[in-house]
């Protein structure tokens, strides 16, 4: 799917239809007999019709929604039940009314409504300040048409709720309008393939609404990173508003102004001033003969001194005062005292805000957004080079920042200049794997295995053995291993602090046969291997695949022909290469005198990977498995 | 000529994978706490609690985190909490009832229920900590009663844990002691009342793997009791069952419209299952699970007249609705107590009290039952499933409730999986395949659920993760659910293309691991019952080199039975395995089964090219 984003201003729409207004409760033949979606015909249920109509009341915005769904299927059964969030907080910021629900069924060609009654509707405070409207639909059955409709309110006018076009199940019509006043303007983003493409879009009296229709479930799928790339939807940010007749604020109108109000917010929480932080660190040892060297105490002091909690953002909770007390914070609060210890030893230091895969974009709207981000790294200046530094891993080494932030671009802050900049995180990540095979005595087949991890991959192994070891778990549960066989030994050594790898040492007994007297014996090289099981099962995929970042994995298998016998075959050279360069798969036998070496290696050259490759991807990969999973054959010797 | 061969593709024949030596359990906290239980003359009662919990490091934070349950019937009257550095003795840190937060305490299913919590997280960067906790909270009812356990959590070193419970003599006391050592006393206080004390001290520290029945722990339930304004006795199954009738008693009234609607349902039937199966399915058909738990709603059920309004219920409702139904069409029926989940212990069949979470039905035909899970939407009638099988329930009747037992469902007709697969490979080492599969019982019914809860995409993904075959991409799926009475059955056919079945080495052609998977949840009902046909079209021209000698094994626990043909280029296998297994085996020996069965025979399938076989 491609993905396009740009930006609208609200002047630059023009007339082409209506959307059509659906009335509550009233269906036509169309939608009584709709049985199966044709796009979609998997689906379990649809949303018929859906709609949002915003407007403002003085300062406070207004969205009444309605919609209008069909249950096709057994599974869709459970969507009689309805959750509705939404964050009240202390002050009401968002408050529901108006809540209407009904239910029809259509059988023997009667059809019957049931309107649910208030007690089916619940009003639930979840926590911290989020509330839900849950509803109960009785009678709820394959064939039903589930309706309902209420009102939201929002005093936060700032960044607009904005409307997202698609559902966990397909759609068949969506629309959002909003009407705007004189007094408050708004810039907007809309993004999506249908949204560029095939909208129906109005403007009218300063009114401007958007019909999308037969929209794709958005379901997440294995390998995919940014849900909301993928997201068919329009989203509103203030820009100025009118203080007087003639006078007019802007609001977050460029990066610069984005740039100096999260600044300002740092500022006033004394993230810029020293005392605190050289009072708390009085005794830490800063020294150092280069500013690398300051930098990497500096890092290491905070991640050994301080916790790291649950708040996420990239706005403090705290102030550095309870900060440099409690010695407990957020990422971003960690990331911001060190930036302070830098500073104050003279080394250049500027926060840089991200949008985190998993919850940002994958291309940043060139507009400041400042939904967009939603967390932050470090850029220091270390004797002339520069060094991205991230605190959200309480494991991670320094100069290594957390996957989800590995993001094309990145808002850099600096007071009056801040600017879009690329984000290049460069490493080599690799992992090798290198093994050897031979029988004992008892005809058991010993493995004794290396597998060095380095960058990336490393720190994912130096965690999950953290992980394991923190909860008493054997390291050997880094691995699948067969219940049959014998862990002998098994050690993780962390060197990732001092040379950015990790090894693991293993050594397998595999029981072998009750019977010596056999007259083959198939033996498949690669016990461990991260890609003898092809990852991708699913018959078809809506969304790219993304691995996450480029990588290689090598491996070397060394097999000592068991006594009394000779090699018979073994899987013959290979080298595939992916249509576009993605994947590349190498394998390569030799044949020494009493040993095999059989070597692998799969690299992900293109980490992420259009959609339309998929089942190219996946048949590659089940090349791939099939190849490691295959036999040497070893032949007993006949005495002549 | 054919060969002994040994193809280790995936490990063979026995050994534990637990053969390091196991390290010392590492520990987060040192605990000590107290507990007291006031029982009043109005069968309400109040729980205080003092607690140090010395955390050493950020893994035993979480050991002086602090939850306290409340809801309609559970007031929370008091909280501190103290955080003290015990290198100076100095307050870090002090919270009262006010800094609590406060958050729903979702169940997982429940739409609207009363349940929430008040909590506070403790956090500190440093260590060791001592966290002073003391709750108070004041319970309306002495129905229920949390069980006592010395070590709360794992990595914990209990240093000393006491309990103390007072109450009313007549109102008295029953418990179970659990692996505790004994260290109890009774006396009777100066205003008469009694108090048992218990103490604990130095218990193990435990780790993740440790299981309810080996854990340190007091079981407590009252003699006498009351819940809201319904008193009761739970001296015995009987009394409190009995309790459990008054409290559903005349809820189960249906509208006259509704009764004229189940009795023309029932109409000109004779065989009271099968009216037990029409008026079931109906339920089915026409009511959902829905759950809505509130106050004394916890316990009793909506009324009949409210589920037939809503078309929906919680498990309390739904079976007092089909209770009534049935009783309406003349079949006899009663509301069952059941401590439901997959693979959850039985009650403790020695201690009367309430150990219950959900409810089932239990009609009658010919004094037999007729087991119904009122909240499914697919099981057949007098099938319950993995969720309440093989237990003790608590049978609710007008004179008081007795003890019956759920079946097993081990036996083979439960537990049947027939396979037969045509595979035809391609010049490229690809395949078609056609698979027709036919379930009985167990495995019928887990295929169903599936379908009930996954889009047909997710169940093509599910079907294909899960398949023995690598490399499928299906072309047509179907599964055809239906039953024989109470055994489910289904019908599976799948058709699709297999990537790469068939690779070549210089001298061979191999063929994929193809056998079917046995999965450690279809052994769970202890007998298993599968047998399977393959027909294989090969190239033309190759040649055997493996044995065409069916390989048998016979086994305590199972056998296998695998015969092989070459015929005209085509391979014909058939596999036949029975799993029977005690009930000693845990789940460590029921996996080590799993693969010794799984990788029998499998991979072993390989060919002489035609080039060279016919040298």
């Amino acid at each position: 799917m491609k993905k396009i984003l740009f930006l609208l201003f609200l002047s630059g729409l023009h007339i082409t239809s209506y959307a059509q207004k659906e009335k509550f409760g009233k269906y036509n033949a169309n939608e009584m007999a709709y049985s199966e979606v044709d796009f979609e015909p998997d689906a379990d249920a649809v949303m018929l019709f859906e709609e949002g109509v915003s407007k403002f009341y003085g300062d406070v915005f207004e969205t009444s929604y309605h919609f209008r769904m069909k249950i096709l299927k057994e599974s869709g059964i459970s969507r009689g039940d309805v959750t509705i969030p939404f964050y009240s907080g202390d002050n009401r910021t968002e408050e529901i009314s108006s809540v209407k629900a009904l239910i029809t069924n259509f059988e023997g060609g009667q059809t019957q409504t049931i309107k649910v009654e208030k007690d089916q509707i619940f009003e639930v405070e979840v926590a911290n300040g989020w509330k839900e409207v849950r509803i109960t639909f009785p009678n709820v059955k394959v064939g039903s048409i589930i309706e309902y409709t209420y009102k939201k309110t929002d005093k936060n006018i700032t960044m607009l709720d904005g409307w997202t076009f698609q559902n966990d199940i397909p759609t068949i019509m969506s629309t959002y309008s909003i009407t705007m006043i004189p007094q408050l303007e708004y810039k907007m983003i809309g993004q999506g393939e249908k949204y560029n493409t095939t909208s129906e879009k109005t403007a009218s009296n300063g009114t401007y609404s958007w019909t999308l229709r037969k929209l794709n479930s958005l379901k997440a799928e294995p390998y995919m990173k940014n849900f909301a790339d993928y997201r068919e939807r329009v989203e509103f940010q203030l820009s100025r508003y009118q203080k007087t007749l003639t006078e007019w604020e802007d609001v977050l109108q460029n990066w610069v102004v984005l740039g100096n109000e999260v600044l300002k917010d740092y500022d006033e929480k004394g993230y810029f001033r020293t005392a605190p932080l050289d009072k708390a660190t009085v005794g830490a040892d800063f020294e150092g003969s280069t500013e690398l060297e300051k930098a990497q105490k500096a890092y290491y002091y905070i991640q050994e001194n301080f916790q790291i909690n649950e708040e996420r953002g990239f706005f403090p909770d705290q102030w550095i005062n309870q900060l440099m007390k409690s010695k407990i914070g957020s990422p971003l609060e960690l990331d911001l005292a060190l930036m302070g210890i830098l500073t104050s030893l003279g080394i250049e230091c500027h926060p840089i805000l991200v949008g985190s895969k998993g919850s940002g974009r994958s291309d940043l709207v060139p507009f400041p957004f400042i939904n967009q981000f939603n967390s932050m790294v470090l850029l220091a200046k270390l004797d002339g080079n520069e060094y991205l530094l991230d605190l959200e891993d309480p494991i991670a080494p320094f100069g290594y920042v957390d996957l989800d932030k590995h993001v094309k671009a990145g808002l850099l802050l600096i007071k009056d200049n801040s600017q879009l900049v690329p984000i290049s995180i460069p490493h080599n990540s690799n992992s090798i794997f290198i093994s050897q095979l031979k029988f004992d005595e008892a005809n058991n087949l010993m493995v004794e295995g290396n597998l060095r991890q380095s960058y990336y991959e490393g720190l994912v192994t130096a965690q999950r053995s953290h992980d394991l070891e923190k909860s008493n778990r054997p390291l050997y549960e880094l691995f699948t291993l067969d219940p049959n066989w014998e862990v002998v030994d098994f050690e993780v050594e962390d060197k990732m602090k001092e040379s950015n790898y990790t090894t693991t040492n293993y050594k397998l007994r595999i029981p072998g046969p009750e019977s010596d007297n056999l007259d083959l014996i198939m033996l498949s090289p690669f016990k461990i291997a991260t890609f003898s099981k092809n990852p991708f099962t699913q018959d078809f995929r809506i969304f790219p695949v993304d691995f996450g970042f480029a990588f290689s994995e090598t491996y070397t298998a060394l097999v000592e022909i068991p006594s009394g016998y000779e090699l018979d075959d073994y899987p013959l050279k290979e080298s595939i290469t992916m249509e576009n360069g993605e994947v590349v798969f190498q394998y390569n036998p030799i044949i020494m005198n009493d040993k095999v070496q059989i070597s692998a290696k799969v690299e992900i050259r293109k980490p992420k990977i259009d959609v339309r490759q998929y089942g190219n991807l996946k048949y590659f990969m089940e090349s791939i498995a099939t190849k490691m999973n295959a036999p040497i054959v070893f032949k007993k010797v006949v005495d002549p | 000529m054919t060969l002994t061969i040994l193809a280790i593709l995936a490990g063979l024949f026995t050994a534990h994978l637990d053969s390091l030596p196991s390290k010392e359990v590492p520990i987060y906290s040192h605990l000590t706490h107290s507990k007291e239980i006031v029982i009043d003359e109005d069968f309400g009662y109040t729980l205080k609690t003092q607690k140090t919990v010395t955390v050493l490091s950020p893994e035993g934070l979480p050991h002086a985190s602090v939850g306290i349950f409340y809801d309609k019937l559970v007031q929370i009257k008091n909280f501190s909490l103290e955080i003290i550095d015990p290198q100076n003795g100095k307050t870090i840190q002090k919270a009262k009832m006010k800094d609590l937060s406060d958050a729903e305490l979702f169940d997982g299913f429940s739409v609207f229920a009363d349940n929430r919590q008040k909590y506070y997280q403790v956090n500190s960067s440093i260590f060791p900590i001592e966290v002073h906790i003391e709750t108070e909270v004041y319970h309306q009812s002495n129905f229920s009663f949390q069980p006592w356990i010395p070590v709360e959590r794992a990595f914990q070193k209990l240093e000393e844990a006491e309990l103390k419970i007072s109450y009313p003599e007549s109102m008295g006391i029953r418990y179970k002691e659990q692996h505790l050592s004994g260290n109890r006393q009774e006396e009777t206080l100066p205003d008469g009342r009694v108090q048992l004390t218990w103490k604990e001290s130095e218990l193990p520290v435990q780790d993740l793997s440790i299981k309810e029945e080996d854990d340190h722990r007091l079981y407590i339930a009252p003699k006498e009791f009351k819940l809201d304004n319904f008193r009761g006795s739970m001296t015995d199954w009987s009394e409190l069952g009995l309790w459990k009738y008054k409290l559903n008693e005349g809820r189960d009234i249906l509208p006259e419209e509704f009764k004229a609607k189940i009795l023309e349902l029932v109409e000109g039937i004779e065989d009271p299952y099968e009216k037990i199966a029409v008026l079931y399915d109906y339920l089915q058909k026409n009511f959902r699970y829905v759950s809505i738990q509130l106050g004394i709603g916890g316990w009793q059920t909506m009324t009949a007249t409210d589920a037939v309004k809503y078309s929906y219920g919680d498990c309390k409702g739904l079976s007092n609705l089909m209770k009534a139904m049935l009783e309406t069409a003349g079949i006899p029926a009663y509301y069952t107590l059941v401590y439901a989940g997959e693979g959850e212990s039985d009650i403790h069949t020695d201690l009367p009290s309430n150990q219950f979470n959900h409810v089932i039905l239990r009609a009658e035909v010919d004094e037999q039952p007729v087991w119904l899970e009122c909240t499914s939407n697919s099981l057949p009638a007098g099938y319950l499933g993995s969720f309440t099988n093989d237990r003790h329930v608590l049978v609710v009747t007008p004179t008081g409730g007795y003890l019956a037992k759920t079946p097993g469902y081990q036996e083979d007709h439960w537990n049947r999986v027939e396979n037969e697969f045509h595979i035809s490979l391609d010049d490229r080492g690809d395949a078609q395949m056609t698979m027709k599969q036919h379930l009985e019982g167990n495995p019928a019914y887990t295929a169903t659920s599936l379908s009930r809860q996954l889009d047909s995409r997710q169940q093509r993904d599910y079907f294909n993760k899960y398949s023995a075959i690598s490399g499928l991409v299906i072309q047509d799926y179907e599964l055809k659910p239906d039953h024989l009475d109470s055994l489910p059955i289904a019908d599976r056919e799948v058709k699709g293309i297999i990537q790469k079945f068939a690779q070549t080495t210089a001298k061979r052609l191999l063929l994929k691991p193809f056998f079917t998977k046995i999965k450690l949840e279809e052994i769970g009902f202890k007998n298993f019952d599968l047998s399977e046909s393959y027909t294989i079209d090969l190239p033309s021209g190759v040649g055997s080199e493996f044995s065409l000698m069916p390989l048998e094994i016979k086994e305590e626990e199972y056998s296998i039975l695998i015969e092989n043909r070459l015929e005209n280029n085509q391979l014909i296998v058939s596999r036949k395995i029975k799993v029977s297994l005690s009930d000693s085996q845990d789940e460590e020996a029921k996996k080590l089964i799993v693969s010794k069965i799984n990788s029998v025979g499998n991979g072993a399938y390989h060919f002489t090219k035609p080039s060279l076989s016919q040298q």
